[in-house]
């Protein structure tokens, strides 16, 4: 999530959208904003839009959205609604753009003000840098003074917490910092070879465990390869001796390939050379799967679930069942996984003046609504607001966001869908989604995104 | 890691209470049939979860009560003072405590106690000993007073049962009541047991069930699942093959937990005795005591890890115990061996008024046989 330009009102979004229709691009017309604004690649990469491209992605990072023709006429009348509601204000001034009402003129632009007018000089600007991500202003509640949180919104009663007794807080996790310049990464096959087999002695070591043996899969008994690679070398393929992920976008292959096999062991190769992984997986199920198989070789995962109250609540349900099979109705028995789908909230120990009849909300916790007065400079409490719940430093109900905050999770499993998942704020300092925060982390270490070819 | 004033030895006692009786309650539901389900816990578990994750918070570790699955796996393998919990572990009182029997899962009766304190005598009392004393109450021959011990004599000696042999026994001794009620608490041989040609291997020392193991090194002929036997001997032995496991059955997972494990011991003070020429019976008078003889010498066996608990428990109540003259109460002796000056720790935790003699089964089979 981007901070808006500072005169960013959302209301008058189609102004925003003429500047750049009609400043960058030379349009006399917002006709086709839904197509420019669609994000697709197809549009956003298409040579004549190159000096609009910025821009363009920006107006969709501010949330204009426009993905049809009845969404960019509401644009439009909004922003005739506002400038009417507006006019008598005393620090009114005319936007630049007036833009016809009427869909039969494509909705046409005519310019106000001249081309240097400061002010839509200053929107042009703003829109052709990068904007910056907006902070996360939420900030956690003091521990060692008392907070309350209401149960059933702003209706319910005030339901006092205590966290006195806790004489410190841990520490938030470290967050992996963002991406810089990486070499290309390029596995060779001796190096698949030398994982392949140091994961076969690691399943000898332990007698219990069913070996994987990985080793066969990529060299024969007679020590001849299972497979070649071919890499293109003009208009042909030839042999290699590496594989190179760089731009690695699809991988297809009979069932029984190996496609697996080669995700698994690359993963654990670059997680054991310090690189961040995402993998992306059709369902939870696989994930916690795949999270089980990388845990048994110390592999350091995360799991990149919905951390709604639905979300947990069906993911953990779903593992309740699952556990349920292995033995005793899953009684003494745990799984992979179960750690990170905890449903008890520590704050439950906390409340010190429970309402009567009061049951604590352990399906949806007051994680980010707690409320606590601000502490004025001369020690009275001043206004009181929303605040971050304080615990989640250490509550088990928050181990799998702390997790993926964590830079030392080197490898984050979960599904698609995940991504567009908004960063947990109590361990990030801008907001974001996961999808962003995946495809700006790295550091020297970097983060490729490996696909499985099931997903 | 600090330990606050709020961990106050009463409240970490109260939480560990609280938490055995959650066990107690979710295991009930597991018997009747249900699932584990994070979302739907007995109150008591529930309350145990969170006091745990105040003591957690409290003493700058890691929260373990959040997931109950979690939590039920550490309280299977580790005794409370290894949870990770400065407040649980020593010099709290009851660190060794351990509230789960690793296999077959079930509360210890360590568990019971501590859920029992402060509540009324019966409040968790052995579902199963109440069933078996009901059908000995509807039993009208002169051997009704022995009806029990044979019964329950024959579970822990033979956990896997032919059926029509059950029912031979059963009507030779006159109890063809108590077939129902076997029939119910047993289940068919699990197909994890069965092997490939349809066979399955009873273990040679308690006559449970050995399961096929990946270790086949280790586990030739399977591995056992009755912890108290693993104990005794750590690789398991093939007593008996059978061929065809129509007609066969076991006894559940919490009659195999509450009887057979700790049943081992027991059988082995009765035969030691009984070979020595001592008159003794298992479970005299409706299980007054493990191994007795009439009114004038009763033995218990108690498998707690932990000596002090079971020192108050005995000081609080000796049970069927008290109506004996002569007293003791028999530690095995892998457990005695294992940790250093347990019967010291016991006897100093006993404050009964009744003069008690604590020992190994060892030693107080030397003792009785004098």
């Amino acid at each position: 999530m981007r901070n808006p330009p500072a005169s960013f009102v959302p209301a008058l979004r189609a102004q925003w959208i003429a500047c750049v229709m009609h400043d960058i691009l030379g349009m006399k017309r917002l006709s086709g904003a839904s197509a420019l604004l669609s994000g697709y690649r197809s549009i956003t990469r298409h040579p004549r839009l190159d000096s609009a491209r910025i821009a363009l992605r920006n107006l969709r990072l501010i949330g204009v959205n426009i993905e049809s023709d009845a969404h960019l006429q509401e644009a439009v009348m909004e922003a005739r609604v506002w400038e009417e509601d507006h006019a008598q204000d005393e620090d009114y001034s005319e936007p630049p753009f007036e833009i016809s009402t009427d869909p039969g003129t494509g909705f046409a632009i005519r310019e106000r003000v001249r081309s240097n007018d400061p002010r839509r000089q200053a929107m042009l600007q703003s829109l052709l840098r990068k904007l910056p991500q907006a902070p996360e202003a939420r900030a956690a509640a003091d521990h060692t003074r008392s907070f309350r949180f209401r149960p059933d919104g702003d209706n319910g009663p005030d339901v006092i917490c205590d966290t006195r007794s806790i004489s410190s807080l841990r520490s938030s996790p470290e967050v992996a910092p963002d991406k810089s310049l990486r070499d290309p990464i390029v596995v060779t096959i001796a190096e698949l070879e030398a994982i392949a087999r140091t994961l076969d002695e690691e399943d000898a070591c332990d007698p219990t465990r069913l070996p994987r043996n990985f080793l066969i899969r990529l060299k024969s008994f007679g020590g001849d390869p299972v497979f070649s690679v071919l890499s293109p070398n003009g208009d042909q393929l030839a042999p290699d001796s590496e594989i190179s992920l760089d731009g690695v976008s699809h991988m297809i292959g009979l069932p029984g390939a190996g496609k697996s096999t080669l995700i698994f062991l690359l993963v654990v190769l670059l997680a054991r050379q310090g690189r961040r992984v995402t993998l992306l997986v059709p369902s939870i199920e696989f994930a916690l799967a795949l999270d089980a198989d990388l845990a048994r070789y110390s592999v350091p995962t995360a799991l990149l679930v919905g951390q709604s109250p639905d979300a947990r609540r069906s993911h953990a349900t779903r593992l309740a069942e699952r556990i349920a099979t292995l033995d005793s109705g899953g009684f003494g028995q745990t799984a992979a996984g179960a750690e990170l789908l905890g449903t008890r909230c520590a704050l439950s120990g906390f409340v010190s003046v429970p309402p009567p009849s009061f049951e604590f909300p352990h399906n949806r916790p007051p994680c980010i609504s707690v409320r606590q007065a601000s502490l004025k400079k001369d020690g009275k409490e001043g206004r009181e607001g929303y605040r971050l719940c304080p615990l989640s430093t250490s509550c088990g109900r928050q181990r799998s966001a702390r997790r993926l905050a964590d830079a030392d999770a080197l490898v984050h499993i979960g599904h698609v869908i995940s991504t567009d998942v908004s960063l947990s704020p109590h361990f990030h300092t801008e907001r974001m989604r996961h999808f962003e925060r995946i495809a700006r982390t790295g550091t020297s270490r970097q983060h490729p995104r490996i696909a499985s070819s099931r997903s | 890691m600090v330990t606050t004033q709020a961990d106050s030895e009463d409240e970490v006692e109260v939480a560990l209470r609280m938490l055995s009786r959650g066990f107690l309650e979710l295991h009930l539901g597991i018997r009747a049939g249900e699932i584990v389900d994070p979302f739907a816990l007995p109150e008591s578990m529930g309350v145990g979860m969170q006091m745990l994750s105040r003591l957690c918070l409290t003493s700058e570790v890691n929260d373990i009560g959040d997931s109950v699955h979690c939590l039920s796996d550490l309280a299977r393998r580790l005794p409370v003072g290894d949870w990770g919990v400065p407040a649980l572990a020593a010099p709290f009182r009851f660190a060794e405590v351990k509230l789960l029997s690793p296999e077959p899962v079930a509360p210890t009766e360590e568990c019971r106690a501590l859920a029992a304190r402060g509540q009324s005598d019966n409040a968790f009392e052995d579902i199963h000993h109440r069933q078996l004393r009901e059908i000995v109450q509807r039993v009208r021959t002169d051997r009704r007073l022995q009806i029990y011990s044979i019964i329950r004599e024959r579970i822990v000696r033979k956990p896997v049962y032919e059926r029509r042999e059950l029912s031979d026994f059963l009507e030779d001794n006159g109890v063809v009541v108590a077939d129902e009620v076997l029939r119910r608490w047993s289940t068919e041989i699990p197909l994890g047991a069965l092997r490939r040609d349809g066979s399955f291997n009873l273990c040679g020392n308690c006559g449970g069930l050995l399961y096929p193991h990946r270790d086949r090194a280790a586990f030739p002929h399977g591995r056992c699942r009755i912890g108290p036997c693993l104990e005794e001997v750590p690789s398991s032995r093939s007593g008996a093959t059978i061929a065809d496991a129509s007609g066969w059955r076991i006894f559940a997972d919490d009659i195999l937990a509450y009887w057979v494990g700790p049943g081992l011991s027991e059988i082995r003070l009765h035969d030691e005795l009984r070979a020595a020429g001592v008159d003794v019976v298992l479970y005299p008078r409706d299980d007054a005591a493990d191994v007795g003889r009439s009114h004038e010498l009763g033995v218990d066996v108690k498998s707690y890890s932990c000596p002090r608990l079971l020192g108050e428990t005995l000081s609080e109540r000796l049970g069927g115990l008290a109506t004996f003259d002569r007293r003791y109460v028999a530690i095995p002796n892998a457990m005695v061996d294992r940790r250093p000056h347990y019967l010291d720790d016991l006897r100093l935790a006993y404050r009964g008024t009744m003069p008690v003699t604590f020992g190994k089964v060892s030693d107080v089979a030397r003792l009785v046989i004098g």
